[in-house]
């Protein structure tokens, strides 16, 4: 049908802006639009427009500092606008190189404005999420495309478990022994599962540390996220470590057991607390039965343990 | 192609209520990118409204809902990202706000005009050049180049398939896994990149034992810096790869005539020359062969190819 735009003319817009002036280049921009959501939801607007000013980026980390503008912006091409992908109310995407300019409208944050604001940070910390749950507002609001889902459906059983790689070369402390994920995956393999490997996109376009291990891998759902999360609403379980894709599980539906909040020296319990809302060792309030934050390293009696409670559960 | 000019930088619209979801899309850049620089700007903005689906075009009816909006999705950010002189990417499916200022289509209304074309026809592309546009405007990201030449340090060669289900007639796969033989008997890596539907869906490509590099199938960057870096690239006629001759990237292209729908005056109306000609900005590295590519042909672009680097 072929209109002057006059469907929709009415709708209520609300529109977030991702500054990068203020913002990391990470998967932090996830929760920063769960939050855009929850206040969609709040306040009854129809749809949200996704600005992403990119005319400056934010020195303020050391992975600010560190991180050359280029491969900002492919993070920017990929991560991000892949993100976006995710949420269904999202029904425009601007990415822009240009100098900001105001927005009228109901813009989020409130407080933004095109210049620039010393000490303004971006809001994408998980505890104002828990906050508009509080109020009353929904979370888990990710999910894959019907496209992505069909693929996934064609090429895969539905009696599958997921494993998903951390090997970045950022805090490599962090990063995943595969040694131990791969006698993990045999295990899994032993039970009767079919075990489908995610390998860290870093790795899959350098090194490729992964392909050491003889484990069957889906190595486009690293470069996709929107198949990425088709991969994981289809299947059974899904064992992760703490990492930036990760993470947006906990804003779907989908099953996750998720490793290694701890591990590393940035990410200690002083950091999370006051960046989730809740305590060390709790979940989100938001989570299903089967979504769990494990707060344990993964080792491989860890991990055995885990699965073993999901097959008990599965019984 | 003539258009206001004005001393605002180009505001390009891709209207789908005239245009389709498809590759079309990289004409429409090149065209842009041409006029802005024959204007003089530096940079430019480019909107794609999606607020009505063009139902009409080459394979465009094919298609279904859900594969339409993985398309759009897919294909117009992701070429845009190929572009350096674009400063800002918009893509919107409601209402679009209001787009004033230096257009293009310079011709565009915010209200519906039956029967107006949106412009994304080829041959604009000639004529442009020989304005004294350059029609190269595509290119890799840094980091996908970055990515591409830290992991591939020796010299390969591409192949590149084509088995959609919207083409009838795809690659001849056995034909393409000898000829990927033929190009290893003389010491090059060669690297397969699936179509990106068999890739997704029916996994034909498994079939036979190559190398394949399947995240450039889903990623237009890695994509495009894989051919760059690439001695040579070797690919069946479509949408998609005949991108590949407004960007640096050698590549030997076949299949042209094999669909009795493109005859000589499809070639003349959409691409500006006629068949056996190459476009006129073409380097020496960038054929098309206008040839069936059986494994005999493939073998002598293969040979030609050798005989010039020596």
């Amino acid at each position: 049908m072929l209109s002057d735009f006059d469907a929709g003319k009415d709708k209520k817009v609300l529109t977030a802006i991702y500054d990068m002036r203020y913002s990391p280049a990470t998967f932090d921009f996830g929760s920063f639009l769960v939050i855009a959501e929850c206040l969609r939801q709040a306040n009854d607007y129809s749809e949200i427009m996704v600005n992403i000013l990119t005319n400056e980026f934010r020195a303020k980390t050391n992975r600010d500092i560190h991180t050359p503008a280029f491969e900002k912006r492919w993070r920017i091409n990929n991560i991000m606008e892949g993100i976006s992908r995710l949420l269904p109310s999202i029904t425009g995407l601007n990415i822009s190189r240009k100098p900001a300019k105001d927005v009228s409208g109901m813009i989020f944050p409130q407080d933004w404005t095109a210049e620039y604001k010393k000490g303004l940070d971006s809001p994408y910390a998980p505890k104002l999420i828990k906050q508009l749950y509080d109020l009353g507002a929904s979370p888990r609001v990710f999910c894959a495309s019907e496209y992505a889902r069909s693929s996934i459906n064609s090429l895969y059983s539905n009696n599958y478990c997921t494993l998903t790689l951390r090997n970045s070369r950022y805090q490599l402390e962090r990063n995943t022994d595969l040694a131990v994920w791969y006698q993990f995956y045999q295990y899994v393999e032993a039970a009767g599962y079919q075990v489908v490997v995610i390998p860290d996109q870093e790795d899959l376009l350098s090194g490729q540390l992964y392909m050491k291990y003889p484990w069957q891998s889906f190595d486009v759902a690293a470069m996709d996220l929107d198949l990425r999360f088709a991969l994981y609403e289809n299947s059974v379980a899904n064992f992760c470590s703490s990492n930036g894709p990760c993470s947006l599980l906990f804003y779907s539906d989908c099953p996750v057991y998720q490793f290694d909040q701890l591990k590393g020296k940035q990410t200690d319990e002083k950091f999370w607390q006051p960046f989730l809302g809740f305590n060390v060792g709790s979940n989100y309030p938001w989570s299903k039965a089967n979504q769990i934050m494990t707060w344990k390293p993964s080792s491989l009696s860890n991990l055995c343990h885990y699965f073993d409670l999901f097959l008990s559960q599965v019984d | 192609m003539k258009s206001r000019v004005t001393q605002d930088s180009l505001t390009a619209i891709y209207d789908l209520r005239y245009a389709p979801t498809s590759y079309d899309f990289g004409i429409f850049l090149v065209l842009a990118d041409c006029i802005n620089q024959l204007r003089g700007q530096g940079s430019f903005s480019v909107n794609v409204l999606c607020n009505d689906y063009q139902s009409r075009g080459q394979g465009v009816e094919k298609l279904s809902r859900q594969e339409r909006i993985w398309k759009a999705r897919n294909i117009f950010q992701s070429l845009s990202s190929l572009v350096p002189n674009i400063d800002e990417f918009k893509i919107i499916t409601g209402p679009p706000p209001p787009l004033i200022g230096n257009l293009f289509p310079f011709n565009w209304t915010y209200s519906y005009r039956k029967s107006y074309l949106e412009s994304y026809v080829a041959r604009n592309a000639v004529e442009l050049y020989y304005e004294g546009a350059n029609p190269n405007v595509f290119r890799s990201t840094e980091m996908a180049r970055e990515y591409v030449a830290e992991k591939y340090k020796t010299r390969y060669v591409t192949l590149s398939l084509n088995n959609s289900i919207h083409n009838e007639y795809g690659t001849d796969l056995d034909a393409w896994y000898r000829f990927y033989q033929y190009i290893e008997s003389f010491g090059f890596d060669v690297f397969v990149i699936p179509d990106q539907e068999d890739l997704l869906f029916f996994r034909k490509f498994k079939s036979y034992p190559w190398k394949v590099f399947e995240s450039a199938s889903i990623n237009l960057d890695l994509r495009f810096s894989f051919y760059e870096h690439a001695a040579t690239n070797f690919c069946n006629f479509s949408r998609l790869t005949s991108l590949l001759f407004y960007s640096k990237a050698p590549v030997i292209q076949f299949d042209q005539l094999i669909n009795g729908e493109r005859d000589e005056p499809f070639w003349a109306e959409n691409f500006g020359f006629k068949p056996g000609e190459q476009y006129p900005w073409a380097s020496a590295e960038q054929i098309m062969t206008w040839e069936l590519s059986g494994f005999d042909r493939l073998c002598q672009y293969f040979d030609a190819f050798l005989a010039s680097q020596s």
